[in-house]
């Protein structure tokens, strides 16, 4: 495998290594399976997750609601505890830590969530939420109190007159600069951001991935940007992983996967993005059912719905394997045709 | 009751700027208006409703009848019913509501030295309320449906389920007469200490009996903070445990243990009556069964209106200190 590549090889300029990650969640069940004695479920949110993430690259991650996309990135910085597997981050096992060194990989890990009303502690100003980022991890000298926060609030583009405004008091973007902010206070490596802009108007959406494009280049971080909007990754991504059901079903650089998909769910996803030619109009490319996360079939988990479905597609679940340096297609048949064209 | 009155006052509201907390202040007064007339109304009528005569039923019936003129013009009952009541509202104005029949003392003396016993009291009790309900709470939300958090349900039903005075009694018998840590009953007012030592019992008593109720509260209250994404979000900066249980979790739960303690301020007012004549406490409750079982009516009416007037206050009060401490109550007159 290694001839073939990871996105991010397993060169020493690899920043976070993952290997065979899975998380489930325990289901509840009812009285009357418990009295028939049903085995105790669980939910394979994260199923056998692998990549790697090199050093100043930016790792976009796409897949519908329910992919496990917000599992994975929180089992990174243990806020979630994956069931299995490997999470190295800069040689750390991040499986393996625990009290001050937990808190130490966190600081160097950043998360950004989804939405910036719920992420920010409605009773704490701007400037007390910057300040408390800083002075819990010491760098903030005393008596340069208002100056750290003016600076780190400049940099994510809000006028320091707003530090003492409470989330409430801020418009949607502005509360994801202060959330973008906060982070950045802390001095890290890594942003994981959770789908930063889904809960933004579309007009505002386009001015924080600008700005995530402008930090992560100037401040050099690592990041992985996570989506369920193609456009979006697309704006910010060096390499994409599409998910699907718990499973990483492609990964590669962004030319590749976008360019030329090669597996049939990123294909289908592509083709259903929203065309901007109206004369261009095509079958909704994927029928089907989608199996229940609770009840997944054992082969391929995108049989029930792929067009190219064989018998062994049924039985084998396919491994992600590389087919060309920096690309990763996780499908028994190929070559698949792709005919959409880069977009 | 009282108390209805001031929540419908409050409404959530989830935007705007800031409340301007002096109008609300004097909108909440403005409202507390028709109370207050209903609580004088009430202490003044309690005299006006006794069957009988007044005068006869409290100095008995070998009293002379010149006796008997003197105290009914002192009470003003050889007026008409309007002229007492503008009599009595004019002396509960400037906190003149005339002479205790039993100590020949103006009654707001009689209830300033007591009112100072009993609101020590009620204080001590809520600080031990708070101090033994706080950390239970926040063990049970945060160790939610393991053993401890059940011990504590368990624990607190329990404690509940016992009679207000019951707790208080096992507490006498094991502290005062078992250990002899601590005075059986009784009031020295020798110094601070003795004070404190005095009131420990009785307080401890009303605070372990709010103490759940309080726990079992806050335990959701702080649940549901726990599950907001900020705490979460501060964990992933990497902040301490304590610091996201102390600084984001606890602060954002203090409304609900303002609320409930406000809420069950009549409660306490109401215990401590009991809880005063068990422990010979001289305070308002103790002075209160005094004045019914001797029909000493000045004394009263006068503790009626106090008390009515206390619970306004204090819901007041809470409700402004709602207002600080949750930006997102919004300070709105429905
Ligand atoms: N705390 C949880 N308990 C139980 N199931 C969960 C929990 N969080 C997520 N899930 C389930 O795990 C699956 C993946 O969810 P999630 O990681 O949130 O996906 P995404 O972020 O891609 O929408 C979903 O089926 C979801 O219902
Ligand atoms: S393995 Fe088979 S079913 Fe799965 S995506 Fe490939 S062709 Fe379709
Ligand atoms: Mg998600």
């Amino acid at each position: 495998m290694t001839g073939a590549g990871r996105p991010g090889d397993s060169t020493k300029d690899v920043l976070l290594r993952v290997e065979g990650l899975t998380k489930g969640y325990p289901v509840r069940r009812t009285l009357g399976e418990r009295i028939r004695r049903v085995p105790a479920r669980r939910l394979m949110a994260v199923q056998n997750v692998s990549f790697e993430v090199r050093q100043r690259e930016v790792m976009g991650i796409v897949g519908e609601s329910g992919s496990g996309k917000t599992t994975l990135g929180r089992s990174l910085v243990r806020l979630v505890d994956p069931d299995e597997g490997t999470v190295l981050f800069d040689g750390v096992n991040v499986r393996a830590v625990d009290g001050s060194d937990l808190r130490r990989l966190r600081r160097r890990v950043q998360m950004v969530f989804q939405d910036p009303f719920t992420s920010l502690n409605p009773r704490m100003t701007v400037g007390a939420a910057i300040l408390e980022a800083g002075k819990v991890h010491g760098l903030v000298e005393t008596g340069r109190h208002d100056e750290f926060v003016s600076r780190h609030m400049e940099r994510v583009g809000l006028t320091a007159t707003l530090a003492d405004r409470r989330p409430r008091q801020l418009s949607g973007g502005q509360r994801q600069r202060v959330a973008i902010a906060r982070a950045l206070a802390v001095g890290p490596d890594m942003i994981i951001a959770d789908e930063p802009v889904s809960a933004l108007d579309v007009s505002i959406q386009a001015q924080i991935i600008n700005l995530f494009r402008d930090l992560q280049d100037r401040l050099g971080l690592t990041m992985i940007f996570i989506a369920h909007q193609l456009s979006v990754v697309s704006q910010v991504a060096d390499t994409v992983a599409v998910m699907y059901m718990g499973r990483i079903v492609e990964h590669g650089t962004l030319e590749k996967v976008f360019g030329r998909p090669e597996h049939p769910y990123t294909q289908a996803l592509l083709a259903s993005r929203p065309d901007p030619n109206p004369r261009h109009k095509g079958d909704p490319p994927l029928r089907g059912d989608v199996p229940s996360p609770l009840d997944l079939p054992p082969g391929c988990k995108f049989a029930t719905r792929c067009p190219f479905v064989e018998d062994e597609c049924r039985q084998v679940e396919p491994a992600l394997e590389g087919t060309e340096p920096r690309h990763l297609v996780a499908c028994h048949v190929k070559p698949r045709p792709w005919e959409g064209g880069i977009s | 009751m009282v108390r209805a009155v001031g929540n419908t006052l409050i409404r959530q509201r989830q935007r705007g700027g800031p409340g301007n907390v002096y109008r609300y202040l004097g909108r909440r007064l403005l409202h507390s208006i028709p109370v207050v007339v209903a609580v004088t109304v009430g202490a003044f009528v309690i005299i006006v409703l006794v069957p009988g005569d007044p005068a006869l039923n409290m100095l008995g019936y070998n009293a002379t009848p010149e006796s008997l003129a003197i105290l009914r013009r002192d009470l003003g009952l050889d007026r008409s019913v309007p002229e007492q009541f503008i009599g009595f509202v004019r002396g509960a104005v400037v906190g003149d509501f005339g002479e205790s029949i039993l100590k020949k003392e103006p009654v707001r003396d009689v209830i300033a030295t007591r009112a100072v016993i009993s609101f020590s009291l009620l204080f001590y009790s809520a600080v031990t309320a708070v101090v033994v309900a706080v950390p239970l709470a926040i063990l049970s939300a945060v160790r939610r449906n393991r053993w401890q958090d059940h011990l504590m349900r368990l624990g607190s039903m329990i404690t509940f389920a016992m009679p207000s005075f019951w707790l208080g009694l096992l507490l006498a018998l094991f502290f005062a007469i078992r250990l002899g840590w601590l005075p059986v009953a009784g009031y020295d007012k020798t110094n601070v200490l003795t004070i404190l030592r005095s009131l420990t019992l009785p307080a401890a008593t009303i605070g372990l009996f709010l103490a759940p109720i309080l726990a079992r509260t806050l335990r959701s209250s702080i649940i549901e903070v726990l599950d907001q994404e900020y705490v979460e979000a501060a964990r992933a900066r990497g902040y301490r445990e304590s610091r996201v249980i102390g600084r984001h979790v606890m602060r954002n739960s203090l409304i609900a243990t303002v609320t409930v303690l406000s809420l069950i301020i009549g409660f306490m007012i109401s215990g401590s009556v009991i809880v005063e004549n068990v422990f010979a406490i001289p305070g308002l409750g103790s002075l209160i069964v005094d004045a019914v079982l001797q029909r000493d009516y000045p004394v009263i009416q006068a503790l009626v209106l106090f008390f009515g007037l206390t619970v306004i206050v204090i819901n007041l009060a809470a409700d402004l200190t709602y207002a600080a401490i949750d930006p997102r109550v919004r300070l709105v007159t429905g």
